[in-house]
C-alpha cells in the first residue's frame, strides 16, 4: 500500500481535500497514526495561545529580576527591610518563625507570620499578613520563600494582605516581599522544625 | 544541521510569494535564546522581560497541562522565574531555553498540584500531574518545539493560522480575507501553505533537537 505523504496529512488538516486520501487514512494504521500526531499538534498549538502574561505579572518578573538579578540592588528602591520587634534597623533580620505568631516590622510595614504542620510528610504551611502600620492591606503582591537547598515558594499576597503557603520543607530561606513597587527582606529565616509532622 | 539548512535553503517545493520564514535561518532562534540568556545574566532587564514575553505562556500552558488552574499557572511563572534566576547562570546548553523552561515548569506545576492536595494519593490526582510520565514530557518538549516554530513563521503566516487553526471558534475567510487585504478564494491555499511551512520548521526543529 503506498502511503500518504505527511504533507497530504497536514494539507488535510489545513483545510485542503485530496482525492482518495481521506479513505486511505481510514484503511491506513500508520497514516492515521501520523495524522493524530498533528491533530495533536494543533491542539497543543491551540493550548499555547490560549495563554498569555498580563501586564501585572510582567510587572512582577521585572521587580523579580530587579530584586534576585545580577544588578538586584542597584537602583532598586526598598521599601524596608524586616527587622523583628520594632525598631527599623539596617541590617536584616536574623529570626526564626515558628508555630507561634511573629510580628516584623519594616518602615512603613507591619507582618504577621506563623507556621503551621499543614502540608504532607515533613513540610509544614506558612501563613502570614502584611498590612501598613495604619492597619491597611495594601494592594497585593508577591511573597517568595527561597533557599539553595529546598527551592523557591512563592504566593499571591492578596487585596487584603494574606498569603498562605503550603508543603514548604523546613529549613532556612531567604523571604522577599514585593509590594507597592518596592520589596521587603528577610534574611536567613528558619522555618520550621518543630511544627514539622 | 548542514542537511537543514539546505533544505530550507534551496529551492522551496512550494514557494509563497509574500510568505517567508521569520528571520535569517531558522537557527536563530535558538541563537535568539542564547543572546537573551546572556544578557540576562549581564543585568538586561528588558531581555528578562523578553524572554517572558516569549515564554511565559509556554511555561502556562505546561501548568495548564499538568491540572493548574489560571490562578496556579501565574503561580507557576513566578516559581520558574525564581528557578531561572538562580540557575541561568549554570545552564548547559543556553540556547535549548524553551525546552529547560517546559521541564521546570513541569516539576514546579507538579509541586503546586501536590500542595493543593496534600492528603489525596498521587495516583489519585491522574498522569499528567506525575513527573516522571514521559508521555507528558515529551508532550512538553513538543510544546516548546512547537511554540519555537511558529515563532518563525512571517507574521502574516501566524495571523492567518491563529484566527483559522488555533482560535475557537475560527473566523471565516470572509472576515479574514478582508482584514488582510486578500479575495476570499485566496485563504484556503494560504493557509494550507502556511500549514505546509509549519509543517517544515517542525521537522528541521526535531532534526535539530535530535
Amino acid at each position: 500500500m503506498d502511503h500518504i505523504t505527511e504533507q497530504t496529512i497536514v494539507d488535510l488538516i489545513g483545510g485542503g481535500e485530496i482525492a482518495g486520501a481521506r479513505e486511505h487514512l481510514a484503511a491506513c494504521a500508520r497514516c492515521r497514526e501520523l495524522h493524530r500526531q498533528w491533530i495533536e499538534r494543533m491542539e497543543l498549538l491551540r493550548d499555547l495561545h490560549r495563554e498569555s502574561l498580563d501586564e501585572a505579572e510582567l510587572h512582577r518578573l521585572r521587580v523579580m529580576y530587579r530584586q534576585l538579578g545580577p544588578h538586584s540592588v542597584e537602583g532598586f528602591r526598598w521599601v524596608g527591610r524586616l527587622v523583628r520587634g520594632s525598631a527599623m534597623q539596617p541590617a536584616a533580620v536574623r529570626g526564626v518563625v515558628s508555630g507561634s505568631i511573629t510580628e516584623y516590622e519594616a518602615g512603613p510595614y507591619n507582618l504577621l507570620m506563623r507556621v503551621g504542620p499543614a502540608g504532607r510528610g515533613s513540610t509544614v504551611s506558612v501563613h502570614g499578613q502584611l498590612t501598613t502600620t495604619r492597619g491597611d492591606a495594601g494592594s497585593g503582591g508577591t511573597m517568595a520563600l527561597s533557599s539553595t537547598g529546598s527551592g523557591a515558594y512563592v504566593c499571591d499576597i492578596d487585596r487584603f494582605g494574606e498569603f498562605h503557603l503550603k508543603g514548604v520543607s523546613p529549613g532556612r530561606y531567604r523571604a522577599l516581599l514585593w509590594v507597592d513597587g518596592g520589596a521587603i527582606e528577610l534574611l536567613d529565616l528558619s522555618i520550621g522544625g518543630d511544627e514539622a509532622r | 544541521m548542514g542537511g537543514s539548512r539546505r533544505s530550507r535553503e534551496g529551492a522551496d517545493p512550494d514557494p509563497i510569494e509574500g510568505i517567508v520564514v521569520h528571520g535569517d535561518s531558522w537557527g536563530e532562534s535558538r541563537a535568539l535564546d542564547k543572546r537573551l540568556v546572556s544578557a540576562c545574566l549581564r543585568g538586561d532587564e528588558e531581555a528578562w522581560v523578553a524572554v517572558w514575553q516569549r515564554y511565559g505562556p509556554l511555561v502556562k500552558a505546561v501548568a495548564r497541562r499538568a491540572g493548574c488552574d489560571a490562578e496556579e499557572a501565574r503561580d507557576v511563572v513566578q516559581r520558574v522565574a525564581l528557578v531561572a534566576l538562580q540557575s541561568l547562570s549554570s545552564l548547559k546548553n543556553p540556547e535549548k531555553l524553551a525546552g529547560w523552561l517546559a521541564g521546570v515548569a513541569r516539576f514546579q506545576s507538579f509541586e503546586v498540584v501536590r500542595q493543593r492536595r496534600p492528603t489525596e494519593d498521587l495516583d489519585s490526582v491522574g498522569p499528567s500531574v506525575d513527573p516522571r510520565a514521559d508521555d507528558e514530557l515529551i508532550r512538553e518538549q513538543e510544546l516548546a518545539l512547537l511554540q519555537r516554530a511558529f515563532g518563525q513563521l512571517e507574521e502574516r503566516c501566524q495571523r492567518l493560522l491563529q484566527r483559522l487553526e488555533l482560535k475557537e471558534p475560527p473566523d471565516s475567510y470572509r472576515d479574514v480575507a478582508s482584514s488582510e487585504g486578500l479575495s476570499e478564494t485566496s485563504i484556503g491555499p494560504i493557509r494550507r501553505r502556511c500549514m505546509q511551512r509549519l509543517r517544515r520548521l517542525v521537522e528541521q526543529l526535531s532534526q535539530s533537537a535530535s
